[in-house]
């Protein structure tokens, strides 16, 4: 097999969650897309080498890194613009944990949550409204939405350590 | 009400319009408690609820266009290699001429000409040739005013380190550097210390900058 073909099989075997990866944290699909297929390019070109072991491991960290490096300069505001996370603490968490913690997420919201609750974080979360949206379609004030909001997150907060 | 309620509303109000804010009152805002952390749990609680797939036929197609710029790269490196071995095979050839074919006294411009080329176009060949040997080192990644922060994250991701920037001014920081990955992590510390502007010390297994 010749290196491009592995490479192939790796791009194969590891685009999807590489790209979804990158996705989650820079909320820009397009984005996302030219972080992935740098990466890529790059390995194609022999700017870097990878790894013997844990390649699909240096990988996500590889997008991760680029990432980190296409937000670094965004302000907080900016940030808080495109709902992307700001690190407590630079270059804390890895990928598996991200994926572990979404799952667990997605889990709870499934089994624990109220059918009120799910459905306001269904609204907003999945759907994305607006809290004023969301107040008309569930027929209550935005202050109640807030509220509802809040018990979910404290949940989640609670749940997810 | 229960007491997140209030201590959330402007959070909540401030991750809906953040334009409404400017940036120091956001950073205010999510210093404060835990702020910090439930903003991320609502980033958390997208990201969840994100279906970013995308088609078998989309992957195949990003494969090939990636595929057809690196196939296309080489070509032009090709040509680029092919065009400077024929130009020294031109050059030296020139000067084996102008050397080996006996001087005659009636055109003493033969000679004139071979003395004044030797020395000129010793110089670009001996460029040609460095060139070649770079380019022929596959370990090496040579970075042209690149971000110091790109250049530390590919270093720690190489050798398996977490990275610390203590100062984030000094990410913007733009170096020329020559990183021989065959080298040990020490080394490239070694070489990157002689800049002014950071130091790099490797404690465990983190590199700090600083």
């Amino acid at each position: 097999m010749t290196r491009k073909d592995d490479i192939a099989l790796l791009f194969q075997a590891n685009y999807r969650s590489m790209y979804r990866l990158a996705c989650c944290m820079l909320h820009d699909s397009e984005e996302a897309r030219d972080v992935v297929s740098d990466i890529f390019s790059r390995l194609l070109e022999g700017r870097f080498v990878l790894p013997a072991e844990k390649r699909e491991q240096f990988l996500h960290v590889c997008v991760r890194n680029r990432c980190l490096d296409s937000i670094d300069h965004l302000s907080v505001k900016q940030r808080m613009m495109r709902h992307i996370a700001i690190a407590q603490v630079a270059e804390a968490r890895d990928s598996g944990d991200d994926e572990r913690r979404l799952e667990a997420i997605r889990r709870y919201v499934a089994q624990e949550l109220t059918a009120t609750e799910r459905q306001v974080f269904d609204l907003r979360f999945h759907r994305g409204m607006k809290y004023r949206e969301m107040a008309e379609l569930l027929g209550i004030s935005e202050v109640a939405v807030y509220k509802n909001l809040s018990r979910v997150l404290a949940k989640l907060k609670e749940h997810i350590r | 009400m229960n007491r997140n309620d209030n201590q959330w509303e402007e959070l909540l109000r401030a991750t809906e319009h953040p334009e409404d804010y400017s940036n120091a009152e956001l950073e205010e805002l999510l210093q404060k408690g835990d702020h910090l952390q439930v903003y991320n749990l609502m980033t958390d609680a997208e990201n969840a609820c994100r279906q970013d797939e995308i088609s078998d036929d989309l992957v195949a197609a990003e494969w090939q266009r990636i595929a057809d710029a690196d196939s296309t790269r080489r070509r032009r490196s090709l040509l680029r290699i092919a065009a400077v071995a024929i130009g020294m095979v031109m050059i030296a050839g020139i000067v084996y001429a102008a050397i080996v074919l006996p001087p005659k006294a009636s055109i003493p411009s033969t000679t004139a000409k071979a003395t004044a080329l030797s020395p000129r176009k010793s110089v670009p060949r001996q460029e040609t040739a460095l060139d070649t040997v770079a380019q022929a080192r596959p370990d090496v990644v040579e970075y042209q005013d690149v971000r110091l922060i790109t250049i530390m994250r590919d270093i720690a991701t190489y050798y398996h380190k977490d990275l610390i920037m203590a100062m984030p001014d000094q990410a913007d920081i733009r170096i020329y550097l020559e990183w021989d990955r065959a080298e040990s992590l020490e080394s490239i510390v070694r070489k990157l210390n002689h800049f002014d502007k950071f130091s790099i010390e490797v404690v465990g297994n983190q590199i700090k900058v600083e």
